[in-house]
């Protein structure tokens, strides 16, 4: 694996570069999910308001 | 010439990043706009092929014995020898970069005929190699006719040349980043508004998570060019220490329940960390001796602050240029959406405890 890694330095930078791309779309997706459950959040939040009214 | 694209790139990410709206939404054809640089930021760095100079060649050929390496030239005029080992005829290429137009110098075909593609008059990538006795090149095969773009040949990196266009960035945006969080700590302490005080830890936020990128990317490069993962390098050290620095602000912020005392503690203690950065990232691993391009042993300081002509090509160079421009639009972006996130989170907060 290392050899072919050694002979082949393209996928070296492949490797590099996917990792930026994952590092960066994990970022988005945990934004993602926290953004819905604030979403649910202030949804249950409105709806306790208008059961108390 | 190389400084004016690079720094235009780093610039024009950062006007663009506070304008049009910083805090606000992004309007779409900004998102449009970042997302294209990005994805020809990914193309130049995927583009083929790689071929050395002469100066380069040369340098390398005289530190790596039995070098083969390619090297990019132009075949202007062929001389024949008649040489008395059979066998062997000599060739003499009068060759050019076509980068470099003044250099000229001249190549040797061993063999019996001259290649074919060597009539055409167009530029060549060759693998060659360099006889140190004799001072000349020796043509070995050919590798490419008529490349589309070429990129510059550095020693001892390679086709490794290309990650700079992430890794480098990366580091650039983390103290960017950093920056910016010490700023608004500042504007905090003056104000006294929670809003410049969810930007600042945002932006803290998000400058360790580029931090870590450049981190893991420079280790994988360091295991193939330096030998291990992690080597205790000066550059290496000084980004783990970095690194503590900013976990630490992070575990001071989840450590304090009350709103006021969270802000004015970490805001202090962001702009005391912010200036341990400079000292981490440009001074201290210039002042020891390690692997790290810059380093206080290395021949030059590294192919992108060094005036050596060709260390970096106008290709490469726009793509190093457009790699800080789309980093840094695509942090001002993911910051843009933390802070919505973490406003909308603290007021939440807020509600629930009243």
């Amino acid at each position: 694996m290392i050899n072919f890694l050694v002979e082949n330095q393209l996928y070296i930078v492949l490797i590099i570069v996917l990792i930026v791309w994952i590092g960066l779309f994990v970022y988005l997706l945990t934004l993602d999910k926290n953004l819905s459950s604030l979403e649910r959040q202030i949804n249950t939040m409105l709806n306790n308001r208008e059961n108390k009214k | 010439m190389k400084g004016l694209i690079i720094g235009s790139g780093v610039l024009l990410g950062l006007v663009l990043g506070f304008f049009p709206s910083f805090l606000k939404n992004k309007p779409i054809w900004w998102k449009v706009l970042a997302m294209i640089f990005f994805f020809i930021t990914v193309f130049l760095t995927f583009i083929p092929y790689v071929g050395s100079n002469f100066a380069t060649f040369k340098f390398v050929a005289k530190n790596i014995p039995n070098f083969v390496g390619p090297l990019y030239f132009q075949v202007k005029e062929i001389q024949t020898f008649d040489n008395s080992t059979p066998n062997q005829m000599h060739i003499y290429v009068t060759i050019n970069n076509p980068h470099f137009p003044d250099v000229v110098d001249s190549l040797v075909v061993l063999g019996n005929s001259i290649p074919r593609e060597f009539s055409g008059n167009s530029p060549i990538i060759a693998n060659v190699s360099y006889d140190l006795k004799s001072q000349k090149f020796i043509y070995k095969s050919t590798v490419v006719i008529r490349p589309l773009l070429v990129l510059p040949y550095v020693p001892q990196l390679g086709e490794q040349i290309r990650i700079m266009n992430f890794h480098v960035p990366c580091a650039w945006v983390a103290v960017v980043a950093y920056l910016i969080s010490m700023f608004f700590s500042i504007k905090f302490l003056k104000n006294k508004k929670f809003e410049f005080d969810e930007v600042a830890s945002s932006s803290a936020f998000l400058g360790t998570i580029f931090a870590v990128l450049a981190t893991v990317t420079g280790m994988i490069w360091a295991k193939f060019n330096w030998g291990s993962f992690w080597n205790w390098d000066p550059r290496q050290t000084s980004i783990f220490v970095l690194l503590l620095i900013y976990f630490a602000y992070f575990v001071l912020r989840q450590s304090i329940e009350n709103f006021e005392l969270k802000a004015r503690l970490s805001s202090v203690y962001s702009i005391v960390a912010f200036i341990t950065v400079p000292f981490l990232v440009f001074i201290m691993p210039r002042l020891f001796e390690g692997n790290h391009p810059g380093s206080a042993n290395s021949p030059n300081i590294g192919p992108i602050l060094s005036a050596q002509e060709g260390s970096l090509n106008p290709l490469q160079t726009f793509g190093f240029g457009f790699g800080f421009l789309s980093l840094t639009m695509l942090f001002f972006w993911l910051l843009n959406l933390r802070i919505r996130y973490t406003k909308i989170n603290v007021s939440i907060k807020r509600r629930q405890n009243d």
